[in-house]
């Protein structure tokens, strides 16, 4: 219920922003809406079902060059988004299935993963006749929507803003939504041990595998609705710092609660945007030291869940352990 | 012919560079089983390291020994701060703080030198010709490096009473504690060597590549891809050599899977790159990596799954 209220929140909130913020702002916080939903979605693997990746900024990345892509090729927004997603799924399937079927111990598969990501920044350099080389892909417009006959051209005032955090939220939702269900009860007892799940008659690899394909997708949707406002997708998307920076709010957030790193990096992004840029030099250095602190500090929770802690106080419990 | 001369020889090169850089984590992560997620950060500390001090006229073999030293102390500062105090709970968390660790490394260096890099003159300009083919005389310092390094490590581990100590608190921490060896120093100083040897890599480094602030990234991701496709059997670990025979017998096992690792993924990319460029030659490599995975999950050397 409390998770209902926050959403009603949010929804409140990005509201207010839509009608009342300038055009600036608007853009930071639909941006920082797409990451919370971009952590939420790594929070997904990694929190719930135990799966590390760290490389997921690789499926955010192919999402927002999909778009990027198909701007300038001419192809449909949705088409773009549907395309990216389904090669997020490929890939996702291909490194899962090969790491799973090995076995691959959690770290191995985490680092298989960033791995992934750091390849696919090459690959993004390398074919500069597709992917603009380390130029990336820049002057994308936001879209034309099109709705059975209708179209809808999101490029006018803040509709793209509203349009992309309905479904970002309602992303949210939906894997909160696959958190409460069957599967994601199992994905917990995976977490928690892929033994005595195995001995109840479940295969804990296909489990992971499950989850390993929402975060692609998911992330890879996060990936593709962010390009418009951004305007441009270079290959630092797949690099280190993404990938980074998407556990930081994990971990700070709260590991397995998917509203905590929601929260967590919608806020993080603001304070980063509204930062001078004086302060953008030592952000990601207090950020690292934050990080550090928040892996130290606590059994998987985080700063910011300690907080959330006091504030819905017998949830957090119920649903970490 | 000479096109092939050049290849096997740019392939050597490439095997010994990729062992030299990869022998730090080798020690952390294959041995002591700890993540250092900032090993290439060590490499870039190493690297800035021995630009500085040569620039300030130190002579390079000084300013190298300098670098690992310097490197070396980070590593005992970081087991100290960031491993240690986690290392009890077996999780990820290990991972992350180093992680973090590295982050903050490089974020300190970009804001202290700046982000545009660095240059390191090499100690010697002087190109050998081999066959036909003209080979830079200080690759083949490399080469001769890395075989030492290796030789060194392996005798360290399979042929000493470190070594022993080592393996025997690797294996079981608890029996090795009431046999008085302190798990705490093994890990500390195992941990201090590995990066010692890393600092010294991206010394050596410095010259063949351009020193950036994020240099490491790209060579730590082709060590960690050796360290897990060479794999390291513990099994191997725990055998006691009674006879000099044996004790080749255990060096072998304890660097041949490394060595393996080495070859399949610094071999590969580099003689894929002279035959179809760099960008296919890396994806290629992913290829044969990913199959080698597949086929031998515990490490190219073991018997399969």
């Amino acid at each position: 219920m409390k998770t209902a209220a926050l959403g009603v929140l949010v929804a409140f909130m990005i509201a207010l922003v839509g009608r009342f913020a300038d055009e600036y702002f608007v853009q930071i916080v639909g941006m920082a809406v797409l990451f919370g939903f971009f952590a939420a979605s790594v929070d997904f693997s990694w929190g719930r079902s135990g799966v590390l990746t760290l490389g997921a900024a690789l499926y955010f990345g192919i999402g927002a060059y999909f778009v990027a892509f198909g701007y300038h090729a001419g192809w449909a927004f949705s088409l773009s988004v549907l395309l990216g997603m389904a090669t997020s799924l490929a890939v996702a399937l291909l490194i899962g299935a090969t790491a799973l079927r090995v076995r691959a111990s959690t770290i191995q598969f985490g680092l298989m993963t960033l791995i992934a990501s750091l390849t696919a920044q090459q690959v993004a350099v390398s074919l500069y006749t597709i992917t603009g080389g380390s130029n990336g892909i820049s002057g994308i417009q936001k879209p034309l929507l099109e709705t059975g006959g209708y179209v809808i051209d999101l490029n006018t005032g803040v509709s793209y803003f509203y349009v992309s955090t309905t479904i970002a939220l309602l992303g949210v939702f939906l894997l909160l939504w696959f958190a409460d269900s069957h599967f994601g009860r199992l994905a917990l007892c995976v977490r928690e041990s892929e033994e005595r799940t195995a001995a109840f008659g479940f295969d804990p690899r296909l489990v992971k595998l499950t989850a390993t394909l929402i975060t692609a997708a998911a992330s890879s949707l996060a990936g593709s609705l962010y390009v418009p406002f951004n305007g441009i997708a270079d290959p630092a998307l797949f690099g280190i710092r993404p990938n980074m920076l998407v556990l930081v709010w994990v971990a700070l957030g709260g590991q397995g609660t998917l509203v905590g790193p929601f929260v967590a990096a919608m806020l993080l992004q603001i304070i980063q945007f509204e930062l001078g840029s004086q302060f953008q030099d030592l952000y990601l250095l207090l950020v690292g030291i934050l990080f550090i602190l928040s892996v130290r500090s606590s059994s998987g929770g985080g700063l910011a869940a300690i907080a959330l802690r006091l504030w819905r106080h017998g949830t957090v419990a119920s649903r970490r352990w | 012919m000479d096109f092939w001369l050049a290849a096997i020889l740019d392939a050597s090169t490439a095997i010994a560079v990729l062992a030299l850089l990869s022998l730090g984590l080798y020690i952390t992560y294959g041995v002591l089983r700890v993540v250092n997620m900032a090993h290439g950060e060590m490499l870039t500390i190493g690297a800035y390291a021995v630009a500085r001090l040569s620039s300030a006229g130190w002579p390079f073999p000084l300013a190298t020994l300098a670098s690992s030293l310097m490197v070396g102390i980070f590593g005992l500062v970081l087991e100290r701060l960031v491993i240690r105090p986690l290392h009890a709970r077996r999780d990820l968390s290990t991972l992350l703080a180093t992680w973090g660790a590295g982050l903050v490394v490089t974020e300190s260096i970009r804001l202290t030198f700046g982000p545009s890099g660095e240059f390191v003159d090499a100690p010697t300009n002087r190109i050998l010709l081999i066959g036909t083919v003209p080979y830079p005389a200080f690759n083949l310092w490399l080469v001769g490096i890395s075989a030492f390094l290796l030789l060194s490590i392996t005798y360290l581990l399979a042929a000493t009473q470190i070594g022993v100590t080592v393996r025997a608190t690797i294996e079981n921490p608890q029996l090795a504690a009431l046999r008085g060896i302190s798990n705490v120093r093994i890990y500390r100083w195992g941990f201090a060597l590995g990066s010692a040897v890393t600092g010294l890599a991206g010394a050596l480094l410095a010259p063949i590549s351009a020193v950036s602030p994020t240099m490491g990234v790209e060579y730590a991701t082709l060590a960690f891809m050796v360290v897990i496709v060479g794999g390291m059997s513990s099994d191997a670990l725990t055998y006691q050599p009674r006879s000099r025979l044996g004790t080749i017998f255990l060096g072998s096992f304890v660097i041949l899977p490394f060595i393996a690792g080495c070859v399949l993924v610094g071999g590969s990319r580099s003689l894929l790159n002279a035959l179809i460029g760099i960008t296919p030659a890396t994806l290629g490599m992913l290829v044969l990596v990913l199959l080698a995975l597949f086929v031998r999950p515990n490490g190219l050397l073991s018997g399969g799954q």
